[in-house]
């Protein structure tokens, strides 16, 4: 009689989260090389924003939430070595350009499951991207007073909506089943609120640390706060236009799906 | 669309240096950088930055090089200097009025020296942090960077998609450009749109078949990888091998010590 010989099952290192490491290293060679296209530029000038960031947002519609992530860091390191002068806090700004905003599209594509992480995580980011720089480190490190409560008003634009998008059900439910709809408009609008949503956040730990490099004075605080209002909701914008044709691309092409993209 | 700074292989003492140093280097200077910083900070700065321009020098890295870098920069400079010229708040000296406009802390009429001074010691601060990779990046191979990743312990897979997506990136340089010429021939030329026209209108036409592309290539690889044994649980061999030699130890004590000299200079 045949004995049945116990398979010996090995962890496969060929994917990530479900995603062959071949797509996520090219998708995130193609992150990398766009950082030195310009996409967007920052208000009161000083730099651009490169074509990396959306396409690192978008990556985990593309490409599932935990291969997208991994796709979108490649890609920051990729964009560091390529473009060091854009990268000047190095590892810092691998997180901060490519990272964070897959990080957060990701929470908010799966949002049905992770509601209880994003909505703490996004209030502790409020919060912190209120008290820092100008309450920690503060006066101590030269950093002026800024005036209550406009700024925290001004800091809870960037992430009270989000976290109610993300605690209701139009975060919970609706958003994630527009993004695959079939029809063109819902996807369109759940794939901009979903980016919409996360880049509100992504913007208060992206700008910080630039803040406390280049010590703002509260008054540039405040203005920045109010300048970038709308800039944050554009770059959503354009992000949607990217990645709609991408998708319905990608769903036309007999490429094989990947699970948890949204195409 | 080429990268400025890119591995050029020479032969110098800052080429053969172990990337660890190297890498250590790079993260000193993030460090450095990151200290609270005081208009009176400007020596510590210049002397971290003269000892990164003597590693650019050493490494024999063209001139025309740190003129790109500057060039990128000078945007980033002249926003400091004007943003902190006007808001600095303990700006007492005016350099220029031009008016009277008091918001909270700052008189936003009014262009101060101190501030001035801060705005330059902040840009000399951005200087000495862009300055450091760019050396990392020009003076070390893909094989000497996974070697150096796999010495600290990196898992082997990322290293792996690390240094392949590295060089795929002249490959993707080139589907680039040969996308745009495609697109210039059907009368789209993105050249000629300005920047909000660009980023609504000119991506789409070029990202879209270059990510098809691309995954369909992501394919193959797939294939080669598989092909190739990639994954297999056996221990992978090196291209390269690092030594530590004395050379590498002696630039490591000369970066530690001046690291340890600004950190003395700034807070004693």
């Amino acid at each position: 009689m045949e004995q049945k010989v116990p398979e010996k099952v090995r962890h496969s290192t060929n994917r990530i989260g479900g995603v062959s490491i071949a797509w996520v290293t090219l998708y995130g060679a193609l992150c990398g090389v766009t950082s030195l296209v310009p996409i967007f530029p920052y208000i009161g000038g000083g730099g651009y924003v490169p074509l990396t960031t959306p396409l690192s947002a978008i990556a985990p519609l593309l490409l599932g939430p935990v291969g997208g992530v991994a796709a979108a860091l490649v890609g920051g390191v990729i964009g560091m070595f390529i473009a060091p002068a854009a990268y000047p806090l190095q590892v810092v700004d691998i997180f901060l350009n490519a990272g964070l905003p897959a990080i957060f599209v990701a929470l908010m594509l799966k949002n049905a499951r992770w509601w209880k992480v994003t909505v703490p995580l996004f209030i502790v980011l409020g919060i912190l991207g209120w008290l820092v720089p100008f309450y920690v480190p503060g006066a101590a490190a030269g950093f002026g007073k800024v005036p209550e409560p406009l700024y925290f008003i001004m800091a809870a634009i960037y992430w009270l909506p989000s976290t109610i998008i993300a605690a209701t059900p139009l975060g919970t439910r609706l958003m994630p089943e527009w993004v695959v709809s079939s029809k063109r408009v819902r996807r369109y609008g759940g794939v901009f609120l979903t980016v919409l949503a996360a880049l509100f956040v992504w913007w208060l730990p992206w700008t910080r640390p630039y803040w406390y490099l280049f010590n703002f004075s509260a008054e540039l605080g405040v203005a920045t706060h109010l300048a970038y209002s709308w800039w944050v909701p554009t770059l959503s914008a354009i992000t949607a236009v990217i990645t709609i044709p991408i998708v319905e691309a990608l769903e036309r092409s007999g490429l094989p799906k990947i699970e948890g993209a949204i195409w | 669309m080429q990268p400025v700074f890119r591995y050029t292989k020479l032969d110098t003492p800052i080429h053969r240096l172990h990337p660890l140093v190297k890498l250590a280097y790079v993260l000193l200077t993030l460090v450095l950088v990151m200290y609270p910083i005081r208009p009176t900070d400007m020596p510590v700065l210049l002397v971290w930055l003269g000892l990164s321009a003597l590693l650019w020098a050493v490494a024999r890295i063209e001139l025309r090089r740190f003129g790109t870098l500057m060039k990128i920069l000078v945007g980033t400079f002249i926003f400091l200097i004007l943003i902190q010229g006007f808001t600095y708040r303990f700006g007492k000296t005016p350099l220029i009025t031009l008016g009277h406009l008091r918001l909270w802390e700052a008189d936003l009429g009014v262009i101060t020296r101190e501030g001035v001074w801060f705005g330059v010691v902040l840009s000399v601060r951005v200087l000495a942090a862009t300055s450091s990779l760019p050396l990392f990046v020009m003076t070390t191979s893909s094989s000497e960077i996974m070697t150096a990743l796999a010495k600290l312990r990196v898992p082997r897979t990322a290293t792996f998609m690390i240094v392949s997506a590295l060089s795929f990136t002249t490959l993707i340089f080139e589907m680039w450009s040969s996308i745009l010429e495609a697109q210039k021939l059907r009368a789209f030329d993105i050249e000629r749109m300005n920047v909000f026209k660009r980023a609504l209108k000119a991506y789409v036409p070029i990202i879209t078949p270059l990510i098809l592309l691309l995954f369909r290539k992501a394919n193959d690889f797939q294939i080669a990888m598989e092909t190739k044994g990639f994954g297999a649980p056996v221990e992978p061999t090196e291209i390269e091998t690092l030594t530590s030699r004395p050379a590498d130890f002696l630039w490591l004590g000369l970066v530690v010590a001046v690291f340890v000299g600004c950190t003395v200079l700034k807070f004693a």
